[in-house]
Formats: structure tokens, C-alpha cells, sequence
């Protein structure tokens, strides 16, 4: 047992880490590293949005204007642009189809084989489920030849579906990981008791589980609508005109020309992201929880 | 738990009611079948998907990386030279050195950061305020990879950058810096600016470990008298070593294949400097097409990360069989 005597026997080390410790508790020091932390992860965004309605005069000022002064006129113009002028409404249709369609087919897919893995026992599952996860790790980069390859020869090369294919296979492995689990985490006997009341497998699956795995579901499918939103390497490689090029390549885009129009890059880098933004701000919890899952559980 | 129960009990009873209220029919010898092989209903057709999207690729990559690839006529088959040519290919072991230390860097950076965040976030007493503290850092996360790095390369540019005019309006440089253009310096903005979007990663997974550290350990061990550091030191750190390993791994996997923040910012340049080996497999690939050659590179970079999934999958299985013990 300590006392209060027994502090002053503790040697120099201990006021020591005492003295530092005090230093790291102190609210006012905690307030100001985490405000620096926020700092440094939120500017980059808000110089995007604020750069994203100056002129190109603005953006070459001296000093920087950090509260944007050399607006163009109108404010949203360098949106417009893009939109009238750079194909950027045909780049946000496809990313949108893209990743909604991705989506709905890894949801479905991932719910199915979630529930099947978490439900029934049958040869080698242990390593197919391995596999499985094995699968979701390999780097995409690895896999970017042969899919190149392959849809060139199917003719698929520049087309949404090929993305759609893509994003499925590079999505698909985490989601059916995320789902196994979050059907785990559903006690069995709530089936075992639905099936002694007299419901089919499929109602209890359809009618009773799933209806209480419904964050689950809500939380891949926000996950893999990001993921496949943000994607930007097979993207480049497999996608050449309007019709299936989506923005991350189109933001890309506003680098390849000979000079670069920085304020249409960060508008177009605005509207890559915006999506993603409202998504974390909305989602807040689901994301957080679906990440941890897939990070840390079993 | 009781209450889902009673849930389940109902929507049971409603949908018992239902079926004898419409029995017979080739329906119901349809939904029979289904329900005799749920197992294989639910599972087969997403195995058929994944089987697909995996197995094909996997087959073509390895044939590819055998093979010199023709237009028009069949693949000339090559054994095993694009897999030997590797080991003499100076531009690999490059490509390699620079991914391993960007690997090194980047982790480390955004493990630091990711860890002070997790650590003042969760000091935070009001559980507002920390929803915000977490929506703040993670925006950075949720945006796209190619996005980051144009944002970074605008700010860091020489002329223009908002970087540069800072320091040279304080008068902490007289000369811009080419952040992105200096190939010694461009090595380390990247690595940086991969940090800046992998931490918010690590704040989550290791604040989720921060709080299932329950309160009265701390309680416990200020009436010991441990001050704020030794429980740090020994409260603190071995309760989230497991969250540190698997961010460590995850993050070091992830950073390993980048491609994204790299082309954004230099495009592999100035002088190879930044050519890390996602950036070396697509300029193989595709910029030269030489695609056996790249093939080969990738199945050698597969193989490389599989190290890390071995960890992975191990950890978890190992974290899977603790947890059934539990239960």
C-alpha cells in the first residue's frame, strides 16, 4: 500500500516522469496537439475547396490568400466549366453507375456468403475462408496485366462493365470477411428457435437474420461504395473516353495538359471528393466500426 | 437479447400464418428444394463470382509471366526467363529499395501521428466533441488516393505552392524548395504525403483499442501512485499492442502496393528518384508494354506481400481461436 510518505522515497526518475507526465495531461497541451493534428489533416481539404473558386491570378497570389479574396465570377464557375466543358458530367454518371452497381452486386453476394460461412460447416471451409482473405490482400497492382489483358481480349477495354468486374473482385473477399463476422455475432439459437416455430431456412435468413444484421449490411455497403468510388488505377488503365471514365481519372486529366489550370484541378478535385466527405460525415459510426472490424477481428 | 427473441418469435408466427394460409403449388416445391440446400443456395453463387474474378486472372497472370505475348498469333513460351532477367534488372532492385524505405517511412510517420490523435482524442470527455475530433481526421482518409496527392502536389509546388509561399514570406527561405522536383526531396514529400493519408487509419484502429481499456485499471494504479507516464508505459501500451501489430501490418501492406499517390505527385520522377514498384509494374506494363516482363514482376510482388498475409492471416486466426475460447 502507498501513502503520501512514500512519494518523497521515490528517486529522481520518478519526479522526473512525474514532472513530464503532468506536462502531457495538461489539457490546455492536449487541446493544442490534437487542434494541430486536425490542422494538418483538414487544410489540405479546405485549400482544395478555397482554391477551387479563385482565379488563376488568385491562386498565383503572393502572400497566399488563405480566406479566398480573387474569387472568379461567378463563384461556381470553374465547376461549370468542367462540367460544360471537360466532360465532367459524363465522369460523374459513370462513377456514380460504377460504384452503385458495384455496390448492389458485392452487397448481395458478400450477405449471401457471410451468412453461408457463419451458418454451415462443409469440407475444407477453414480454407476456403483463408483463401478468401488471402485473396482480399493481394496487392490490385499485381492483378492489373491480366485483367488488362483479359478484357482487351473479351473487348471490354473502356467499358463501365469492366470496372464493375474489377471493383467486384477487389471488394467482394472483405465484404463476405465482414459479414461472416457480423453473422457471428447473431446467436445461432435465434435461427434454431425461428426453425422450431415452423420457418423455412429461407425465411429465417430473409425474415429474422437479416433484418437484425441490417448495420452490417449498411456498413459494407458504404465501405465498398468509397472503395470502388475512389478507385483510380484500374481506372486509368482500363477506361479512354466519355463514355467510362470516372473522376479520379478525370481529375488526373486536368494534369496531363501542357500548363496546369490549378483552379480547375482543385475544383475537380472538389467534386471527387465531396461524396466521400458527406459519406464520413453521415456514416461516421458505420465506417468506423466496419473498419475496425475488418482490421482487428477474427 | 430477450427482446430480439420475442421479434424473431413474431415475424416466425406471422410468416408460419402466411404459409398455411397459401399452401401447395409448385411453389412450395420450389421453395422445398431451396430449403433443403440452403447451404448451397446461399453459397455457390458468390463462390462462383469470387472463383471467377480470382481464378482467372491468377491463370492468365502466370501464363502471361511464361510467355512473351503476341497480337496475333499465339504466345511464345520464354520458361522462366523474364523471372531470371529480374534478378539482373538494376531498375528493380531500385524500384524495390524505394518501396521497402517508403514502406519504413511512411508507417512509422503515420503511426506516430495516428497514435497522438487516438491518444488526445480519447481525453476527450465529452463524447461530442470526440465524434467531431474523429469525423475531422478521418475526412483526410475518405479522400481519393489520386485526389491527395494532386492537392499535395498543388501545395507543394515550387512557383505556386502555398508550401514555398509561406516559408518564403516568413522569411524561413529566400529560394523555393522543390518539394517535388529535387529528387532527394521529392522522396520524402511523398512519403509524407503518404502519412498524411494512411494516420487516420491508425487513429481509428488503435482509439477503438483505447477505449475497451477499462477505467479502473487507471483508478487502480493512481492509488498505487503510478503516475500519468508509467501508466502509460504499462497500462496503455500492453493493452493495445494488438491494435498497434494489426495497424502496423494492414498499414505496411497497404503502403507497399501504392501507386496512386506517387504518379499523382511526381509520376515516379525527377530521375527514377520516386519509382516505387507498383509505379516500376505499370511502366512495364503499360507504358511499355512488356507485359510478360511485367507479369513476372508481379507475381514476384504477390509473393513478396504474401509474407505480410501470412502474418495477417495467422494473427487473426490465432485472435479467432482465443475468442472461442472466451465463448
Amino acid at each position: 500500500m502507498a501513502t503520501k510518505d512514500d512519494v518523497s522515497t521515490f528517486g529522481l526518475g520518478y519526479r522526473f516522469t512525474a514532472a513530464v507526465s503532468r506536462l502531457f495531461i495538461n489539457r490546455v497541451v492536449i487541446i493544442l496537439t490534437l487542434l494541430a493534428l486536425i490542422g494538418f489533416f483538414v487544410f489540405p481539404i479546405y485549400w482544395t475547396f478555397a482554391s477551387s473558386i479563385k482565379t488563376l491570378i488568385g491562386i498565383h497570389a503572393f502572400p497566399p490568400e488563405f480566406i479566398p479574396q480573387t474569387l472568379i465570377e461567378p463563384v461556381y464557375k470553374n465547376y461549370v466549366d468542367l462540367w460544360t466543358i471537360r466532360s465532367f458530367n459524363y465522369f460523374t454518371l459513370n462513377s456514380l453507375i460504377v460504384a452503385a452497381t458495384t455496390t448492389v452486386i458485392v452487397v448481395i453476394f458478400g450477405t449471401l456468403a457471410g451468412y453461408g460461412f457463419s451458418r454451415f460447416r462443409f469440407p475444407f471451409d477453414d480454407y476456403v475462408f483463408i483463401g478468401i482473405l488471402a485473396a482480399r490482400l493481394l496487392p490490385p497492382i499485381g492483378m492489373l496485366v491480366p485483367f488488362y489483358r483479359l478484357f482487351a481480349e473479351l473487348g471490354l477495354i473502356n467499358s463501365r462493365l469492366a470496372l464493375v468486374m474489377v471493383y467486384t473482385y477487389l471488394n467482394l473477399p472483405l465484404v463476405v470477411w465482414l459479414m461472416r463476422n457480423y453473422f457471428i455475432s447473431i446467436p445461432t439459437d435465434i435461427d434454431e428457435a425461428a426453425y422450431v416455430d415452423g420457418a423455412t431456412r429461407f425465411q429465417t435468413f430473409k425474415d429474422v437474420i437479416l433484418p437484425l444484421a441490417k448495420p452490417g449490411v449498411a456498413a459494407v455497403a458504404i465501405l465498398t461504395f468509397l472503395f470502388s468510388w475512389r478507385e483510380f488505377l484500374f481506372a486509368l488503365v482500363l477506361t479512354f473516353t466519355n463514355d467510362s471514365t470516372t473522376l479520379p481519372v478525370g481529375a488526373m486529366m486536368m494534369v496531363e495538359d501542357v500548363v496546369i489550370l490549378w483552379n480547375y484541378l482543385a475544383a475537380a478535385g472538389a467534386i471527387a471528393m465531396v461524396p466521400a466527405l458527406f459519406f464520413v460525415v453521415l456514416f461516421q459510426r458505420h465506417i468506423v466500426s466496419g473498419l475496425t472490424a475488418g482490421a482487428v477481428k477474427g | 437479447m430477450l427482446s430480439i427473441r420475442n421479434r424473431a418469435r413474431a415475424v416466425t408466427e406471422r410468416i408460419v400464418a402466411g404459409a398455411q394460409a397459401s399452401e401447395g403449388g409448385p411453389r412450395k416445391r420450389a421453395s422445398r428444394i431451396v430449403n433443403r440446400h440452403f447451404m448451397l443456395v446461399v453459397l455457390t453463387p458468390p463462390m462462383l463470382v469470387l472463383g471467377t474474378l480470382v481464378t482467372l486472372p491468377v491463370a492468365y497472370l502466370l501464363w502471361t509471366s511464361v510467355h512473351i505475348p503476341q497480337q496475333f498469333t499465339p504466345d511464345q513460351f520464354v520458361g522462366l526467363t523474364h523471372y531470371a532477367s529480374i534478378f539482373s534488372d538494376p531498375n528493380f532492385w531500385e524500384s524495390l529499395s524505394h518501396s521497402l524505405r517508403y514502406v519504413a517511412g511512411s508507417v512509422s510517420i503515420a503511426f506516430v501521428l495516428g497514435l497522438t490523435a487516438a491518444l488526445s482524442i480519447n481525453q476527450l470527455k465529452s463524447e461530442l466533441w470526440r465524434g467531431v475530433a474523429t469525423v475531422l481526421i478521418l475526412l483526410a482518409w475518405a479522400v481519393p488516393l489520386v485526389v491527395t496527392g494532386l492537392i499535395w502536389r498543388f501545395m507543394l509546388h515550387s512557383n505556386y505552392g502555398i508550401i514555398n509561399g509561406i516559408l518564403v514570406y516568413m522569411g524561413a527561405i529566400i529560394e523555393p524548395i522543390g518539394f517535388t522536383t529535387t529528387p532527394a526531396i521529392a522522396f520524402v514529400s511523398i512519403v509524407i504525403v503518404d502519412a498524411w493519408a494512411r494516420a487516420p487509419f491508425a487513429a481509428i484502429i488503435l482509439l477503438a483499442g483505447l477505449q475497451t481499456i477499462p477505467a479502473d485499471l487507471y483508478e487502480a494504479a493512481t492509488i498505487d501512485g503510478a503516475n500519468r507516464l508509467q501508466q502509460f508505459l504499462h497500462i496503455t501500451l500492453p493493452n493495445i499492442k494488438g491494435q498497434a501489430a494489426i495497424a502496423l501490418l494492414i498499414m505496411s501492406m497497404f503502403a507497399f502496393r501504392t501507386f496512386s499517390i506517387v504518379y499523382a505527385i511526381t509520376g515516379g520522377g525527377p530521375a527514377d528518384a520516386t519509382r516505387v514498384l507498383a509505379v516500376y509494374i505499370y511502366d512495364v506494363g503499360i507504358s511499355q508494354s512488356r507485359l510478360g516482363y511485367a507479369s513476372a514482376l508481379s507475381v514476384v510482388m504477390i509473393l513478396m506481400t504474401l509474407v505480410f498475409v501470412a502474418a495477417y492471416v495467422l494473427r487473426v486466426q490465432q485472435e479467432a481461436v482465443e475468442t472461442e475460447v472466451a465463448a
